[in-house]
């Protein structure tokens, strides 16, 4: 039932509190440092692109592939 | 990037071959060029666009004469010229197949590189080279000083020093103002080029990268999805939930535009509102209503003392010349006396019998007889209490008239010295009200009251739009709340299927790692801005006459108040916002340097090039064009200043002198015979010929001189 005052629905809060706790990824310094690390890497490759072009798609190729890399190293 | 060494060939009236090099050294990284005016100090500046950029400077429109426009090139071979007011002008064409080239050397990262650029003559339409009729080429050195053509030589020019920021490194002091000023309507180009200077632009070119590869993920992800029969339903939610997800963020990113529109428009009528001096205007209006007020205080308080010396005067009016002479005159009535003779009259009649020897009874009055002698003492004793009586009232009578006229008097020199003084007071506050009344005159007709009216329409607007955006995100992050739901469900209905859960990963890590990168650049901006403001604040409060607080705001415009209060410092002059504009530059770049030697996890060394200037001093006084040369080179990387001979001062040498490490000036050669100016340039304590009438071949037009 919607809070006649706040026209909030608490069970609808509530589920969205619940989700966002579930979904919230709190970076410890150490993620900081393994994000930043892979941010630089897609900098250089930004960079490459931008010094010798050869193509968006191999640059968003280069991106992903790196992305990929960051999520196995993740999961070992 | 450092400019090494500037060739031109036939360019413009430098006829011939003429260079400069510029100075490189850590200490001394100011190169000087002193020049006359019209002699070729932006004809330099822009050489050196030219020959990167292709970009075809202002030219002269002063000259078609045989059909032939205006062109670059203007060689002795090619071209008679003659000079007039010490400028240059050319005449008849002959040979159309002449050459003109720049060649600029220069070191960026480490490297050398030679970039040529020539056109021929012929090529000429109108005031540009025909497109593609120039040869542009750039070579670089390698390590064993072999040079090496590169095939794309725009291109790798533009990665070097874009051309869109060219403008911020390169250009006339005269140009500064106009670059800032029309950055305030130009939408976002202004602050990514102050990004780009400062080192946002691969980060920016990475989270745009990043947005595509995350859709494209999306994408992949639904139709992963929507291929498992296990989870279609969910799927097909989770694509719904999605396509609501993505209208509500066009929704709310539109409202966002809105609103930016809203409050660039809000921005603008409250600096509309200061320009057209309403504050001011309200000051002045506040100040007119105390001085009117005041004065018919004043003009009430002078009817108070009318009234008093009216008062006054019938006050001491009456008893002076009514009521006590009215009274005390009324014993000397006749009718008080009638049937008596006045002591006077008494007198009078006594002394006619005595000289007429005749009584009144007939009896003769001989002198020494008894009867002389009686009628004699009658002078004596007759009416003597009548006389006395009178003679006392009539002392009374002055005295009280003295008293009473030394009170009028008194009192009237008071209330006159009061009205004096009222008068004075009033007339001053009348010439303070017609001052201020013609000030306030002063600020025409404008209708702040509309510009009120819209600016709180604008509020309001701005106010819903915040509303609708607020509401907007809550129904965005229930929809964001329940796809992560299905998302999960989904998860952990596919663990097997591996692909998915590359995707399911892929779009966290993309969205975590967007979210790493904006924080970084938000808080580096914030920092970039403060050290500027900083930068530029200090140089204000040091250099500029006035006490000006400068600010720097979200979008890099330089905003000037008068220190200690809002009020936009409208009314700075010419020299003091050109100080601060050459001063945020310098400081943009000098924040730019520093920054180019830190360790950066996220973002690319920002855009640093030489700044060189021409012409800064334009609308600055001496002060503050001593200032600006003390500044520019501290907050320079490498700074080329053409410098206008008749702006040189002896005593500046004290402020830039030591930072010089190459220095030339302009000589112009006139025709044998020429008017002469006989001007010549003091430095150091020699002085200079800037002008000769030796004009041949081998010298012609101007020519560049060192000064070692």
């Amino acid at each position: 039932m919607p809070d006649n005052n706040n026209l909030i629905d608490p069970s609808e809060l509530s589920k969205m509190m619940r989700s966002a706790e579930e979904n919230f990824e709190e970076l410890s310094s150490e993620r900081m440092d393994d994000y930043d690390n892979l941010i630089k890497r897609i900098i250089l490759i930004e960079k490459m692109h931008k010094y010798g072009s050869s193509g968006l798609e191999k640059k968003f190729k280069e991106i992903e592939d790196e992305l990929e890399s960051f999520i196995n190293k993740e999961a070992n | 990037m450092n400019l090494i060494k500037l060739k031109t060939n036939n360019w413009r009236n430098f006829y011939g071959e003429h260079e400069l090099i510029f100075s490189n050294e850590e200490d001394k990284h100011v190169t000087l060029i002193h020049g006359q005016n019209g002699t070729g100090k932006t004809t330099m500046i822009n050489a050196i666009k030219w020959c990167l950029y292709s970009t075809t400077p202002d030219f002269d429109d002063e000259i078609k004469m045989d059909g032939i426009n205006n062109v670059e090139i203007a060689h002795w071979d090619t071209w008679n010229s003659k000079i007039e007011n010490g400028k240059t002008i050319k005449t008849t064409p002959h040979d159309k197949e002449s050459v003109f080239s720049v060649e600029l050397r220069f070191e960026h990262d480490g490297i050398e590189y030679r970039a040529t650029r020539e056109a021929h003559q012929k090529d000429m339409r109108g005031k540009a080279i025909a497109p593609g009729k120039d040869n542009f080429s750039l070579f670089k050195k390698n390590k064993l000083g072999d040079s090496k053509l590169i095939d794309e030589p725009q291109s790798a020019i533009s990665r070097i020093l874009p051309g869109e920021l060219s403008d911020y490194f390169l250009f006339s002091g005269e140009t500064v103002g106009k670059i800032l000023d029309s950055s305030a309507d130009s939408g976002n180009g202004y602050k990514n080029a102050v990004r780009d200077i400062l080192g946002f632009t691969l980060s920016d070119i990475a989270l745009k990268d990043l947005d595509q590869i995350l859709v494209k993920n999306t994408k992949k992800k639904n139709s992963l999805i929507q291929a498992d029969k296990l989870t279609t339903d969910a799927g097909d939610k989770l694509i719904s939930l999605n396509d609501d997800k993505d209208f509500i963020d066009g929704q709310i990113s539109d409202f966002r535009k809105e609103l930016r529109d809203y409050d660039k428009a809000l921005e603008s009528i409250i600096k509309e509102i200061a320009e057209t001096g309403h504050e001011q205007e309200k000051i002045l209006g506040d100040q007119l209503r105390i001085k009117e007020k005041a004065r018919d205080d004043e003009i009430t308080r002078r009817k108070g003392f009318v009234n008093e010396k009216i008062d006054l005067i019938e006050k001491y009016g009456f008893s002076i010349f009514g009521a006590f002479l009215k009274k005390e005159v009324q014993p000397l009535k006749k009718a008080k006396f009638d049937g008596k003779l006045p002591a006077g009259v008494i007198d009078t009649f006594i002394e006619d019998l005595l000289a007429k020897h005749k009584c009144i009874c007939s009896r003769d009055l001989l002198e020494k007889t008894t009867e002389y002698n009686n009628v004699k003492a009658l002078l004596d004793t007759a009416n003597t209490s009548v006389i006395d009586n009178r003679l006392t009232k009539a002392f009374t009578a002055t005295s009280y008239l003295t008293g009473n006229a030394n009170k009028f008097i008194s009192n009237l020199e008071r209330i006159s010295n009061q009205l004096d003084k009222s008068e004075s007071l009033i007339s001053s506050y009348t010439n303070t009200c017609e001052d201020l009344e013609e000030k306030l005159l002063s600020f025409g007709n404008i209708d702040v009251d509309t510009l009120l009216a819209n600016k709180k329409k604008l509020k309001d607007s701005s106010e819903r739009k915040r509303e609708e955006i607020a509401t907007k995100t809550i129904i965005l992050n229930r929809t964001k709340a329940d796809i992560a739901v299905i998302e999960k469900d989904i998860q952990k209905i596919q663990t097997n299927n591996p692909q998915l859960e590359m995707r399911l990963s892929m779009e966290r890590v993309i969205k975590i790692a967007k979210k790493r990168l904006m924080v970084n650049q938000e808080r580096y901006e914030k920092t970039a801005r403060r050290n500027i403001t900083k930068t530029v604040h200090t140089n204000m409060m040091e250099y500029s006459h006035n006490e000006f607080t400068a600010n720097v705001d979200s979008n890099f415009h330089v905003n000037l108040t008068v220190t200690g209060t809002e009020t936009i410092a409208a009314g700075a002059g010419k020299g003091t916002e050109m100080l601060s504009k050459l001063s945020f530059i310098t400081s943009l770049i000098s924040h730019s340097k520093l920054r180019k030697n830190a360790e950066s996890s996220w973002a690319a060394p920002g855009t640093i090039a030489p700044f060189v200037i021409d012409a800064p001093f334009s609308e600055m006084d001496e002060d503050y064009q001593k200032s600006t040369l003390k500044f520019l080179p501290d907050q320079s990387h490498q700074l080329v200043i053409f410098l206008s001979n008749g702006q040189w001062r002896e005593h500046y040498e004290e402020v830039i002198g030591d930072f010089i490490g190459k220095r030339y000036y302009y000589k112009n050669h006139i025709k044998p015979g020429g008017n002469l100016t006989q001007s010549k340039l003091p430095i150091n304590g020699k002085e200079y010929e800037v002008e000769v009438d030796d004009w041949d071949k081998a010298h012609f037009g101007t020519t560049i001189v060192e000064i070692n």
